[in-house]
């Protein structure tokens, strides 16, 4: 009987995975955009707090002139609501899309609006040089900068920095490393560094990695390496993890040794800078850390006095690359007049001037975006570090496969800091996870 | 407001439809001759929730099952390889290893932790007990991510320049030492045993009081006949007692055995897996969300519920032969 | 083996108001079999669970041979108990039950498996030795709860009421088979029960307790016969003793309108007391029918029939009687029973007329001769 139903059961169950063998998936396909003409607006973005309440203000007071009306849809999960919603056939008629990556594959199933004739290219060109070719699929753009971060930022304490001898801001790697040994030389430690940030530990690691494999050698290798065109693991991101090793890692290097750069939270990993006898003198960051929830609160409120900011250098004086990021304005709803009219605004140099530049909690991506309506100086510094550079490159591990760019890199550079792994070893790990 | 009206109109809504569901199947059923009006009814009843099963429980098992010898975004079939790639994989294997951890320490320690508070409540005064009863089941009423946020406190590390807020460091360093970062330390896999603490700390309290309620039902009377056969209090405890809650025993272990199995919580907030703490639900969610990756999570699942189906069998047996004994 | 002495022994739960057991003082002969009787609350199993070591003497000493075993735990004082549920080990076999304590200390296995089978052997176990509790009747429970005292080979054997969860049948047929047992091992068995039948029937001695006092102890003969106040006068015997407040008169106690003459010993004692007022007491037995004008007149209410006896329940009147007088039990001959409603006439013999003191309810007596007052037994019914 026993064994009369087990058969009985494992027939049926043999049927069911028979006939349901077939349904897999068919990769995604399918969907497509958007035929809404209205005035009425969809607009999807990933940014949240006082970015987004900045940003809806700015653009509810443009749209009232306009007669547009928008509807305002904010997820925690961009990447993956937008797929879900553009399989659905619901694409909504403007995101703004926090990483280049899943815009360019939208783009390249021709699910987004070519917007050549919809900005005026001519007027682009005071982007901040490289973002917009970020929001480019074979030279057609289909997206473009509405917002930048910058990563790429040394902050120090102003008074304690300058007594410890940060008199003059490093222009070469060389005189960043000079400047650390010579902090270092007294006794205390140069830098502070932090990668703790919950369940996406890691990732303030991976921004020193990519920050110094730009600095180190361009926007163009940093790009293949991103795109995967050089391996992961190649000899020259083996030199950057040195190089780390030396700035960083070694002896007397950071605040609380090696070992407490794990555990140590990316938000409050400065704060030692700012007691009475810092603990470290320069914390590379971007520019969000001097926003709320980063800097203590009495730190923010005297910014300009207290904090100082000056660019990670490049190789030699004349190179002025930056990591950074931005979001990127696209469109589905192809035919919207609305919808480009939205996206040509937040293209312009208007865009911001209004309220949204003095909230202090927004970088235009334009360079002749004035910087006076920035808050305070040290953000108009940030922007102006943004406008000055020779190179501007997207925050790579937020353009690699999800399994690399959220999973390997960030839990291999975590293992190879705390020293569960070494250098190479972490490298091959993460070449080895990158998907075939 | 619009809200508050939809959620009404589903709730109606969902309570209308299901009555013509019913009201209808009936109907069908009365159509049928006498006799098989009453054979076919109950199972027209049963249809329903069936299918609900049917649809939201064995349908995924078995997508899951043919995901697993799918490629990563389950458009192809690629054999076995998800499987030979996972096990082959060092880090997979430590994640099994730490797993095999959680269930060979976890349970054990619960169920030890638990008697010993149970049997010390017990020679408590009632008032006395009732306030550390409370006290230690507390920690399972504020769920795993919030005794996560807990345990961040007693495990945090500062540099050791700053202030230390967490416990354990204020007393060591109190004690002397230098901050040490607890969950980074995985030599004997230490950090794992640390974060397995947080689970005793959530469970104990669960297992106290089954395991508290069946010591008391323990009769007093073999307890003294006991002490009059000349037994101590160890072997009064474990001759006596602890066979007598064998039932309970078994049904807290397996209960924790499986709450163990699927542990992700704790995992994911204490470490997300860094430092060689990796568990196996904790990878099947990274694999899964991080890294879209449907073959390998689909693989790790069902590598997960061969590891489950004996456990649940033996649940299932025991809890008949409980029955039976009843 | 051994005797067992109370020495003022005082047990007094800790924020209760007065001891359960109140400086009890008995001796208990090696090899007896004592009973401790009471109603419920009078102290019985308590007592019995000091002398185990389940209960803490307040006051006072145990004493078991020449061994002071007042504040020695339990497991020191070689003695095996029976429990009312009969505590039995529920997940061990009747052998593994019965072998425990023999385990525990450390005996061979040989030796301990040639106990337990001898054990069993005379409680008729052997062949459930391999089961577990579960699946044994109440009367096997019964016996492999005595089996695992037996194989003790104990100082002595402490029973609490080990027969209460048997039915009545059984319940006879094993009291016998203790009492034997105990007879054939000479084993000093202490025995708490509140049935005065299974007392009387079971004990070499019996003692009565009440509220913590020990009220007599003494042959169950004896304790029938001179029950030393009217608590054991009531408690022994069934049907129960009746007991009447009387008023005293010269030559006697007042019953209705005549006098039951009472011995001279018996009355000058009274005298001596200066008591007006006496409880009277006889036993249902003790009195005969008689025709009318010879004897107290006693209005018969209920008739019980058993067979081989009879009794009447009814109301007798003396001087101090009101409204509701208490029913009076009388044993009637079985073939000839009065009526319900019809007053019959008694005669009480004086010999087994219990005097006690209205005051302290102490029986009154001078000395044992002076109880029948040298008169000839009458009452041979």
């Amino acid at each position: 009987m026993r064994i009369r139903s087990t058969l009985t059961a494992s027939a049926t169950l043999g049927a069911v995975a028979v006939l349901t063998a077939g349904c897999l998936s068919d990769g995604g396909g399918g969907g497509g955009g958007n035929d809404n003409t209205s005035t009425t607006i969809e607009v999807m973005y990933a940014f949240a707090g006082g970015q987004e309440a900045g940003f809806k203000d700015e653009v509810n007071a443009w749209a009232k002139d306009n007669d547009i009306k928008i509807d305002f849809v904010q997820t925690g999960n961009f990447n993956q609501l937008i797929n879900t919603r553009v399989q659905g056939n619901d694409a909504p008629d403007v995101a703004l899309f926090p990483q280049p990556g899943i815009m360019k594959d939208l783009a390249s199933r021709d699910l987004l609006a070519d917007l050549s004739g919809v900005v005026d290219q001519g007027d682009l060109d005071k982007m901040v040089q490289g973002v917009l070719e970020t929001g480019q699929v074979e030279g057609t753009q289909y997206a473009v900068p509405m917002s930048i971060n910058v990563k790429s930022i040394v902050f120090y304490p102003k008074a304690a920095a300058e007594a410890a001898g940060l008199t003059q801001p490093p222009q070469t790697l060389d005189e960043l490393m000079a400047l650390t040994d010579k902090i270092a030389a007294t006794g205390t430690t140069p830098w502070c560094f932090g990668i703790e940030s919950e369940a996406a530990t890691g990732w303030p690691a991976t921004d020193w990695v990519e920050n110094l494999m730009v600095s180190n050698y361009g926007a163009d290798v940093y790009n293949q390496w991103v795109n995967h065109d050089i391996p992961f693991n190649d000899p020259r991101v083996l030199d950057v993890l040195n190089q780390i090793d030396q700035l960083l890692l070694a002896d007397g290097r950071t605040n609380g040794g090696r070992q407490s750069i794990a555990s140590n939270n990316f938000n409050t990993a400065a704060n030692p800078m700012f007691d009475p006898t810092p603990g470290c003198y320069m914390y590379r960051q971007g520019n969000f850390v001097a926003q709320e929830g980063g800097f203590p609160e009495e730190v923010r409120a005297n910014l300009d006095e207290t904090v100082g900011v000056f660019p990670m250098p490049g190789k030699t004086a004349e190179e002025k690359p930056v990591l950074g990021g931005g979001d990127l304005a696209g469109i589905f709803s192809k035919n919207n007049k609305s919808a480009q009219k939205l996206v040509q605004f937040l293209a312009s140099a208007d865009f911001g001037a209004q309220s949204y530049g003095a909230t202090g909690n927004w970088i235009s991506p334009r360079t002749d975006f004035d910087v006076s309506l920035y808050p305070n100086q040290t953000e108009a510094s940030i922007a102006k570090i943004a406008y000055e550079s020779t190179a501007f490159v997207f925050d790579g591990s937020d353009q690699m496969p999800g399994e690399v760019g959220s999973g390997s890199f960030w839990r291999d550079m975590t293992a190879w800091i705390s020293g569960q792994e070494d250098a190479k070893t972490a490298l091959d790990n993460i070449e080895s996870s990158w998907p075939s | 407001m619009i809200k508050v009206l939809n959620a009404l109109i589903a709730v109606l809504g969902g309570v209308a439809g299901a009555i013509v569901v019913y009201y209808l199947l009936n109907k069908l059923a009365e159509l049928l001759p006498g006799r098989w009006e009453d054979r076919i009814k109950p199972y027209l009843y049963l249809l329903p929730a069936l299918a609900a099963i049917g649809l939201y429980l064995i349908y995924p098992t078995i997508q899951t099952f043919v995901y697993s010898f799918a490629n990563a975004q389950g458009t192809a079939f690629v054999g076995f390889s998800n499987f030979t790639d996972l096990l082959a994989s060092k880090n997979f294997q430590n994640t099994l290893f730490n797993t095999l951890l959680w269930i060979l320490v976890a349970p054990a320690g619960t169920i030890v932790i638990g008697l010993l508070i149970a049997t010390l409540a017990d020679r408590l005064r009632p008032g006395g007990e009732k306030l550390a009863k409370t006290l230690i089941f507390l920690p399972l009423a504020i769920g795993a991510v919030s005794a996560g946020a807990v345990w961040k406190f007693v495990y945090a590390t500062n540099p050791p320049t700053q202030n230390q807020i967490g416990l354990l460091n204020g007393i060591w360093t109190g004690l002397g030492g230098d901050p040490v970062n607890w969950l980074q330390i995985s030599t004997f896999r230490l950090n794992s045993f640390m974060l397995m603490v947080i689970l005793l700390w959530i469970q104990a309290g669960f297992a106290m009081v089954l395991l508290s309620a069946a010591i008391k039902g323990v009769p007093t009377e073999t307890l003294e006949a006991a002490r009059l056969d000349g037994a101590g209090e160890g072997a009064i405890f474990f001759r006596i007692v602890i066979p007598q809650i064998r039932t309970t025993l078994i049904t807290v272990f397996i209960t924790v055995l499986i709450g163990v199995l699927k542990t992700f919580d704790i995992v994911y907030v204490m470490t997300n897996g860094n430092f060689n703490t990796n568990i196996i639900a904790v990878d099947f969610f990274n694999q899964l969300f991080t890294n879209n990756n449907f073959g390998y999570a689909a693989a790790i699942v069902v590598m997960l519920l061969i590891v489950m189906i004996p456990v649940l069998v033996f649940q299932v047996r025991q809890f008949r032969a409980e029955e039976a004994a009843r | 083996m051994a005797a067992i002495t109370y020495e003022h022994a005082t047990v007094q739960y800790p924020g209760a108001e007065r001891p359960s057991v109140n400086a009890l003082d008995l001796d208990i002969a090696d090899g007896e079999f004592l009973v401790l009787v009471g109603p419920s609350g009078c102290g019985k199993s308590t007592s019995l669970r000091a002398l185990a070591g389940l209960e803490a003497v307040s006051e006072g000493s145990i004493r078991i041979g020449d061994k002071d075993v007042t504040h020695l735990p339990p497991k020191e004082r070689d003695i095996a108990m029976v429990f009312q549920n009969y505590a039995l080990y529920p997940h061990m076999t009747v052998a593994d039950n019965m072998g425990f304590a023999l385990k525990i200390s450390g005996m061979k296995k040989d030796e301990m498996r040639t106990r337990v089978e001898e054990a069993a052997k005379i409680l008729d176990l052997t062949e459930y030795l391999d089961r577990k509790p579960k699946a044994l009747s109440g009367g096997q429970r019964q016996r492999v709860a005595m089996g695992r005292a037996i194989v003790r080979n104990p100082q002595a054997f402490l029973m609490d009421e080990p027969l209460s969860n048997l039915d009545a049948k059984l319940r006879v047929q094993t009291r016998t088979e203790i009492a034997a047992l105990q007879r054939r091992l000479g084993v000093t068995t202490v025995y708490v029960t509140h049935d005065q039948v299974e007392a009387m029937t079971m004990g070499d001695r019996v003692c009565v307790l009440k509220d913590g006092y020990l009220m007599q102890v003494d042959t169950p003969r004896n304790l029938y016969d001179r029950p030393d106040n009217v608590f054991v006068a009531g408690f022994i015997g069934s049907p129960a003793m009746n007991l009447l407040d009387v008023d005293l008169d010269q030559d006697g106690a007042r019953v209705g309108d005549r006098s039951l003459p009472l011995p001279r010993g018996t009355l000058s004692v009274l005298a001596g007391e200066s008591a007006r007022t006496a409880t009277l007491g006889f036993r249902p037995e003790a009195v005969k029918l008689v025709p009318e004008g010879e004897g107290f007149p006693f209005e018969v209410v209920v008739v019980e029939e058993l067979g081989s006896d009879a009794y009447a329940y009814g109301t007798m009147h003396t001087s101090r009687s009101s409204a509701g007088d208490k029913l009076l039990t009388i044993r009637v001959d079985a073939r000839n029973v009065p009526m319900k409603g019809e007053t019959v006439h008694l005669r009480i013999d004086p010999n087994e007329a219990h005097v006690f003191s209205s005051e302290t309810g102490r029986r009154i007596s001078g000395d044992g001769a002076a109880v029948g007052g040298g008169a000839t037994r009458v009452a041979q019914a």
